[in-house]
């Protein structure tokens, strides 16, 4: 049984019922001070236990996350920060990740907005999530609001987010294909398995029947008792329990530009009955019409009532009908970061099971900024217990891999971050069609590896001697 | 013909290492010559796959720590057909480098590369066997691959350009074959060379093979079960003692992730002291025999155990079978050839590995293990050995890549396809 009480509502919910949202990236000025702040603050926090019978849902929550330099700031000890993982440690722009995430060139960390190596360090996100504008401009005049000098942390950077309606900034429906967590509140989808706990909470099983490694603290350390004790370890406490890993990356979106490729290139498909034939070229680059209909549901033209529905949206696999790509290529978006049954061709359910292994509880949302120039983007959220081989497998071994299922040179043609013009082979019959020369639609302008605390872990954080 | 491994182990002068690993970083960072690095290009080695050049650096035995391994330094090579018109290539295209690294290893001949004999001598003096020696791709040679590449390449571009030209819609796939045999024909300098035994036939005499192998393998098994029975009751008393010990992590080497992900390709070095005693080595030494018949038998279409993704892998002992050294060159990121082994080869790789100091616990010798997988990540991660110098022919292909590649070169010049042959040729485009 999971004490849903413990954990931010975000690892369940998306907040789909309130559209405004605003990301505070936090650097800790003096770390008593924000101490005090973040106890004052921590009543915002939503966990994920259920509403009480009749009682309104709120109409502002918040959620709360930390670097690990944010957690070093709030006190945590070598000893304590040893239990967590390297990449999480180095963090996003270090090293050689931006090469492995293919964050170079345009995207490279050096000329991010936030979380890169120019700016200043990130320790803290808060988001703020609010049901109407009114209510947004309510939390910025509240007393816990960190734009105060006495509050003890620092703005860094702020991003405000309105989610009109439920597509991302190309035109299509977003948010579709999100697991479901064995033992959370989401009721089971007779579609597909729940995933086990420990593939987005730390401390219990997953795919691989191992514990996700929480990380603990000494049980010195905890003197007001806030933390549950560590089952493996009675001299330590559980501080990772009921907390996961939270991607966050700002991709900005060249709307214009993707579909005026895609008006250029439409002839390069021949004629597409039944629709037109930008929107049916840019359907096999992501997979999916603008409905969310799946090509390989119907390949020929949207079908705007599977693709609104959240049932048959996801309910499909490619390798019965479409293992050879001809109606969702190969390496469009959707096939990339989720291959489902395919990557074994000989062993569909094997594959199925291999997939599931990589799999990320995606909470972004869309942004839309008109100073000083028009940009468009996703503030792109992923939830995942293990930053390696769930977020960061997808991006590298699915997302950014030119060889991606025997291709020979493709890149995602969404996301990719490769420099210099792609490719897309679209297969078909006879002969495969490929489109060279795809430039690149989406830049990353920012981002960070938090850690997401549970609720008790938060308590433990505002009060460590 | 067929492909080989090479394996030179020498060590290094003392108080030499610094010097020759400066010397390897040049030859690494540049392999190809085509700056900084005036002792060789790989790439005019012919014969060779993958080559690997790599310190282990000294450190104690973990089962006696009064016995240090002096810093050694192993050139690990994947080459084609006879050692001797290997060895022959090295010298002569190499001795620059053989001069400038080898100078800093103990018992390197005089005159060096002047002198042919001795530094052939020395090589061969200094090779060690190959316990087990995995190839992705068998019988295929550097040219081979080179030449089937280069054929898919230039029937792609074609095809690109029919396309643009829009006469490929509605063209049946027999004219569209057709038509690239064709223009294969006026392409003088493109002479597709037709594989021996197509991958169609190798994969049928692995098959063929596998059966053999239970047929008697399953008889010898019955037979030598009281043998095995002892075997096992031994195992599993070593097994439960082995899962009470609790050692401390071992530090990781940060120059390993500077050289990862460069290009698809990647290359594992993983050093392991055998655990203790004759037990261990001896079944390591069984499992390890048994892993190399069937590489050479069963599991040569591609998959090591299912893993679809490695060019060249082999194992072999040093020092007096005390430690076990495993070179892998294969596709992909770190993270997915590891996560590779655990989802799709983890009994095989932990039937040889549970032998050796800190794996994680086993059960059965096969169980377990890498089934642990954060804790198999830390321990190959604690194992990996930095490698400064590694070359490959052909970085851009996979296994995948080249596998697609042979099949379209060997059946584009065939007369006699049937429909649903020239259909399947033309989706591997």
């Amino acid at each position: 049984m999971l004490d849903l009480s413990d954990i931010q509502g975000l690892v369940f919910s998306g907040h789909g019922h309130l559209p405004h949202s605003r990301f505070l990236f936090l650097r800790v000025r003096d770390r008593k001070r924000a101490q005090a702040w973040l106890t004052a603050v921590a009543p915002l926090i939503a966990s994920a236990a259920r509403r009480k019978r009749g009682s309104p849902k709120p109409a502002a929550t918040a959620q709360i996350a930390f670097t690990f330099a944010g957690l070093e700031s709030f006190g945590l000890d070598a000893d304590s920060l040893a239990g967590f993982p390297r990449e999480f440690a180095e963090g996003m722009s270090m090293g050689e990740r931006p090469r492995a995430l293919g964050d170079t060139d345009a995207s490279a960390p050096e000329t991010w907005q936030f979380g890169g190596p120019a700016n200043p360090a990130i320790h803290i996100l808060l988001v703020l999530y609010g049901e109407n504008h009114a209510k947004m401009t309510e939390l910025v005049g509240q007393p816990w609001y960190p734009s105060r000098p006495d509050s003890g942390v620092d703005i860094v950077f702020d991003q405000e987010s309105f989610r009109r309606d439920n597509n991302e900034p190309f035109g299509f429906r977003d948010g579709i294909s999100q697991p479901v967590i064995e033992g959370g509140p989401t009721p089971a989808d007779p579609t597909q398995r729940a995933l086990t706990t420990g593939e987005f909470l730390l401390g219990y099983p997953n795919e691989y029947a191992n514990l996700s490694p929480a990380p603990t603290v000494r049980s010195a350390a905890d003197p007001h008792n806030l933390l549950p004790a560590e089952e493996s370890d009675p001299a330590r406490k559980a501080f990772g329990l009921n907390g996961t890993y939270l991607v966050l990356r700002k991709l900005e979106q060249d709307v214009d530009g993707f579909w005026r490729w895609c008006k250029d290139n439409s002839r390069e498909l021949g004629s597409t009955p039944g629709s037109d034939a930008a929107v049916a070229l840019a359907a096999k680059l992501v997979g999916r019409w603008p409905s969310g209909c799946p090509l390989t549901l119907s390949p020929e033209q949207d079908n705007p009532a599977i693709g609104g529905d959240d049932k048959l949206n996801n309910d499909f696999l490619f390798a019965p009908t479409d293992l050879a790509g001809h109606a969702c290529p190969i390496g469009s978006h959707i096939r990339r970061s989720n291959p489902r049954d395919v990557l074994h061709p000989n062993n569909p359910a094997r594959s199925l099971e291999i997939s599931n292994r990589h799999r990320l509880m995606r909470r972004g949302r869309p942004y839309l900024e008109e100073t000083p120039a028009r940009k468009a983007g996703l503030i792109f959220i992923a939830i995942n217990a293990d930053l390696q081989r769930q977020f960061e497998f997808i991006q590298q071994t699915w997302l950014n891999n030119p060889k991606f299922n025997g291709l020979f040179d493709d890149q995602d043609p969404m996301v990719s971050n490769c420099a210099g013009p792609g490719t897309m082979t679209i297969q078909r019959s006879p002969v495969r069609k490929t489109i060279h020369g795809l430039p690149q639609f989406t830049t990353v302008r920012g981002g960070a590896y938090f850690f997401l605390p549970g609720v008790r872990a938060i308590h433990f954080l505002a009060s460590a001697p | 013909m067929s492909q080989n491994a090479l394996s030179v182990v020498t060590y290094v002068k003392p108080s030499e290492r610094d010097a020759l690993e400066r010397v390897l970083d040049v030859i690494g960072n540049d392999v190809r010559g085509a700056g900084a690095n005036t002792y060789v290009s790989f790439a005019e080695l012919t014969t060779v796959h993958f080559a690997c050049w790599v310190v282990l650096r000294s450190t104690p035995d973990s089962a006696n720590p009064a016995n240090v391994y002096p810093d050694t330094l192993v050139l690990e090579m994947n080459f084609d057909g006879d050692l001797a018109a290997h060895l022959d290539e090295i010298v002569t295209k190499g001795g620059k480098a053989l001069d400038a690294v080898y100078g800093h290893c103990v018992d390197w001949p005089a005159r060096g590369s002047a002198d042919r004999n001795a530094v052939v001598a020395y090589l061969r003096q200094h090779s060690v066997a190959t316990t087990a020696f995995y190839v992705g791709c068998p019988g295929h040679t550097v040219g081979d691959i080179q030449n089937a590449r280069a054929v898919r390449e230039e029937l792609a571009t074609f095809l690109d350009g029919e396309e643009q030209a829009a006469t490929l819609s509605g063209a049946k796939p027999r004219d569209i074959l057709t038509r690239i045999q064709q223009y294969l024909a006026t392409r003088a300098q493109m002479k597709p060379v037709v594989s021996q035994e197509t991958l169609d036939a190798q994969g049928r005499r692995g098959i063929r093979n596998a059966i053999l192998a239970a047929l008697i393998g399953v008889p010898i098994v019955i037979v030598a079960s009281p043998l095995l029975l002892v075997w096992y009751v031994a195992l599993r008393i070593r097994e439960r003692r082995d899962a009470q010990l609790v050692q401390s992590p071992l530090p990781v080497d940060p120059r390993l992730f500077g050289k990862e992900d460069v290009f698809t390709q990647n290359h594992l070095t993983t050093l392991v002291d055998v655990k203790p005693g004759t037990f261990r080595l001896g079944t390591l030494k069984a499992v390890l025999w048994l892993v190399n018949i069937l590489a050479k038998t069963v599991f040569i279409d591609g998959q090591l155990g299912g893993i679809p993704s490695i060019h060249f892998a082999r194992w072999l002992f040093l020092e007096n079978d005390r430690r076990l050294l495993f070179f892998s060159n294969y596709d992909g990121s770190w993270a997915s050839y590891l996560g590779d082994f655990v989802d799709k080869a983890n009994y095989g790789l932990t039937a040889v590995w549970s032998n050796t100091d800190r794996f994680p616990a086993s059960k059965h010798l096969a169980f377990g293990g890498a089934q642990h997988i954060e804790a198999f990540k830390q321990w190959s991660r604690q194992h990996n050995v930095y490698a400064a110098v590694w070359y490959s022919a052909y970085p851009q292909e996979t296994i995948q890549n080249l596998r697609s590649d042979i099949r379209i070169r060997d059946s584009v010049l065939k007369d006699r396809l049937g429909d649903s042959d020239v259909a399947a040729l033309l989706q591997r485009f």
